[in-house]
């Protein structure tokens, strides 16, 4: 059964932060790079509502990866609460040194949101993310 | 690596909070990303942000004071499951709007898991320019009307 050897990933999407937005978009890039065979995008925000009946269907999946962007951990707190089970937590301020910058507006150009987004913090922590996918 | 500086109540923050659910399982969630950040870099950041969805639940102090402190708090959600509409209700807050993309664009849903083992193609192939766009219109006209 195919499912039985995916990755789910679970980015937080905080967006109020670089390391949140990071995360959203690190997660799509590794899985257009790896496949959707291979891994897919979990549903983080069913979890607190309906979090007790995923479990069957999580117990299928070969690896469940948290991408929290801050230590603040929301991803991976969210599964622990949710009673499931991780492979491996990745934090972005702590395994790619990621700074997590506030979306603070002061001037003209710290309007646009891409502003604070580091194309290098998002092709590293897509690296990372498709080592812990592929990783035995 | 810089300390992060944590917002307190009584600092500046975005007018206005809006909340994907990301349910990157479907078209539909994956589409509701999308659309946010879209809107988020036409609109610009002053007037609106992305909040941390999922630091609602746990009650991370920042994330519920900047959604305290908006004028409006909008749900974009994918599917009938409407998980951000529940986590921002849950949490306590009124919603300006909650905007379902299957019931407010007409999206029509599809898992992606369906096509694993048959001809499953490349995330993107399941996402529609045309889609992201119209969603993002929905959020930007939501955000500006009186």
């Amino acid at each position: 059964m195919a499912e039985e050897e995916k990755a789910v990933i679970y980015p937080c999407f905080g967006g109020s932060s670089s390391a949140g937005v990071v995360t959203a978009l690190a997660t799509i890039e590794a899985v257009k790079e790896v496949g959707l065979d291979k891994a897919s995008i979990g549903c983080l925000a069913i979890l607190p509502t309906y979090g007790e009946g995923m479990r069957p269907q999580m117990g299928k999946v070969a690896k469940v990866i948290t991408v929290d962007g801050c230590p603040m951990g929301c991803a991976m707190k969210t599964l622990g609460d949710a009673g499931l089970k991780t492979t491996r937590n990745i934090l972005l301020t702590r395994d790619i040194g990621m700074d997590n910058k506030p979306l603070e507006v002061q001037t003209e150009s710290q309007k646009d949101l891409m502003h604070h987004i580091s194309a290098e913090d998002i092709r590293k922590a897509k690296d990372i993310i498709i080592k812990a996918v592929l990783e035995q | 690596m810089a300390e992060e500086k944590h917002w307190e109540e009584g600092m500046k923050t975005h007018e206005n909070v809006i909340f994907s659910c990301y349910g990157g399982l479907s078209n539909t969630g994956i589409t509701s990303a999308l659309a946010c950040l879209e809107a988020v870099k036409e609109l610009g950041l002053e007037k609106v942000a992305i909040g941390c969805l999922a630091g609602l639940p746990l009650g991370v102090k920042p994330v519920v004071g900047k959604t305290r402190a908006a004028k409006k708090v909008i749900t974009v959600d994918g599917c009938p499951f409407e998980c951000s509409r529940k986590t921002a209700e849950n949490a306590g807050f009124k919603l300006t709007k909650s905007i379902v993309l299957t019931r407010d664009i007409g999206m029509k849903k599809k898992a992606l898991h369906e096509d694993i083992g048959e001809d499953i193609k490349g995330v993107m192939e399941y996402i529609s320019d045309d889609e992201v766009k119209r969603a993002k219109e929905l959020i930007v006209k939501t955000i500006l009307e009186e």
